[in-house]
């Protein structure tokens, strides 16, 4: 199948985006879920829920229309970025990278900042009086109490970086092996009236999609069922 | 009552309303990306001459087909190449002696910054790190983009530089937001664009690329075929063509042509 190298990049791209957001993400949710009485501490962390929730609702060109002149060469991120790697940003898997973190941050971060906001402060507390110190409780505590949620925050991470399209359309250059994902090809087979390559790749995605979702769903409900 | 004669004269001017336009109808178009800007253009200067009206719908001519097939109400297709057109008569969706050609395609090579020699080898050099032409697949003007590079015997040279947008307009986007070095767009993109200061354009030999002829059809299923003629024949005046050399475009050699 000509399509494989496309197959193959879209989960490495699904894969280094969903890590990096798992890590970055950890903490800001944490941040998000803890609530605090100071007012000025509340406004702030409205707006910052405001900004992570943005990329929901904005559409793709616009996201794929402030990246792409943030990574151009003459922008400041673009410029120094070909400093540092001698490459561009722009149209690089790097770029796609990038983009793809803005653009699932909301589906990482949403379910993380639900599951720690559902921990509460006695547990917390719990934990602290039986002698453990920070890091114990991340680890003891926090982090078993939340696996389902992390792995939800995971995979519909994961899964909408599969689906990307708009951003990659503007950002990528439909390079092969670079930044021709799976629905950059998909929209080249069906422009070019190649419906029959169009439906086999189509059907790999939705198969596949459909399988992770049906994955995470399951882990989800047999959670309900043991609580 | 005076809601009763509000009733009556609202009615009233309704019915004046749709009698009055009862004689003039739209006509639908689906235009090429590129084209678009040079079809708003003659579709304003046609409405001056005429009691219709024109309805311009854009999109990659392979979209545009592929809304065609699928019965999208428009009355006359300008394609971006032939094959979408032959295609269309081959299988009944357009009528084959409406298909002809209505403008040529012409590129240029644009640099984003000039140096002293400035012309297709300037590819090769180092300092030319992103180059983008349209998706040769997709694009008739990728296409020809393509077969000009190998023409240069350039292709094999700088095809790791290469970035490929789905249309000569996204091309031109790219060049505008100054996010590539150099592109192969279309002259007519350049017309209304206005493209950086110190950028430049290089004009190149027609007969290095093979020929980018954008043919229109009118469909089957129109309803108002009549109509649909008529601008195909405004399109064919002196000052339409006039137009549409201005915008970046050669014009066809003879009107209809052979199939």
């Amino acid at each position: 199948m000509s399509d494989f190298p496309a197959i193959l990049l879209t989960l490495k791209l699904a894969l280094t985006t969903s890590a990096i957001l798992m890590i970055l993400g950890i903490p800001l949710a944490w941040w998000l879920a803890r609530k605090s009485n100071n007012s000025f501490a509340n406004n702030s962390k409205s707006f910052i829920e405001a900004i992570v929730a943005l990329p929901l609702v904005l559409p793709p060109t616009v996201l794929g229309f402030y990246l792409l002149i943030l990574f151009s060469p003459d922008g400041w991120l673009g410029a120094s970025w070909i400093k540092i790697t001698g490459s561009t940003l722009a149209f690089s898997f790097s770029g796609l990278v990038i983009g793809s973190l803005v653009y699932s941050l909301p589906f990482v971060i949403q379910p993380m900042q639900a599951t720690f906001s559902s921990i509460s402060e006695e547990i917390l507390e719990m934990g602290q009086s039986l002698g453990l110190n920070k890091w114990q409780r991340i680890i003891r505590v926090i982090l078993p109490l939340s696996k389902t949620g992390l792995i939800s925050a995971f995979s519909l991470g994961f899964a909408h970086t599969l689906g990307e399209f708009g951003v990659v359309l503007m950002i990528g250059g439909n390079i092969p092996n670079e930044t021709r994902v799976v629905s950059i090809a998909i929209y080249d087979h069906v422009e070019t009236l190649q419906f029959q390559n169009a439906h086999q790749l189509s059907i790999v995605l939705i198969v596949f999609s459909l399988a992770l979702l049906t994955l995470l769903y399951r882990s989800k409900n047999n959670r309900v069922g043991f609580s | 009552m005076p809601s009763k004669k509000l009733i009556c004269f609202i009615l009233l001017s309704l019915t004046i309303a749709l009698t009055n336009n009862v004689n003039a109808k739209t006509i639908r178009i689906a235009v090429a990306s590129n084209f678009v800007e040079t079809a708003r253009q003659l579709s304003r200067s046609f409405e001056e001459t005429s009691e219709h009206s024109i309805q311009i719908s854009s999109g990659s001519s392979g979209k545009l087909y592929l809304q065609i097939v699928n019965g999208a109400p428009f009355d006359l297709f300008l394609s971006a190449d032939s094959d979408k057109p032959n295609e269309l008569v081959k299988n009944g969706f357009a009528i084959a002696d409406s298909q002809q050609i209505y403008a040529v395609g012409k590129l240029v090579l644009w640099l984003k910054h000039c140096s002293t020699q400035n012309n297709l080898k300037t590819l090769s050099n180092s300092r030319i790190k992103k180059i983008a032409i349209a998706n040769p697949k997709l694009a008739p003007y990728g296409f020809a983009s393509k077969k000009l590079l190998e023409h240069h015997q350039l292709w094999e040279i700088v095809s790791k530089k290469l970035i490929y947008p789905e249309n000569i307009a996204q091309v031109a986007q790219y060049a505008k937001l100054g996010v590539i070095d150099a592109a192969l767009i279309a002259e007519s993109n350049v017309k209304h664009l206005g493209l950086g200061k110190e950028s430049c354009l290089i004009e190149l030999q027609t007969g290095d690329y093979p020929a980018i002829n954008q043919q229109l059809v009118i469909l089957t299923k129109s309803e108002n075929k009549r109509l649909a003629k008529d601008f195909v024949r405004f399109l064919a005046s002196k000052n339409a063509q006039i137009l549409i050399k201005n915008m970046g475009y050669l014009l066809p050699n003879s009107a209809r042509i052979a199939q």
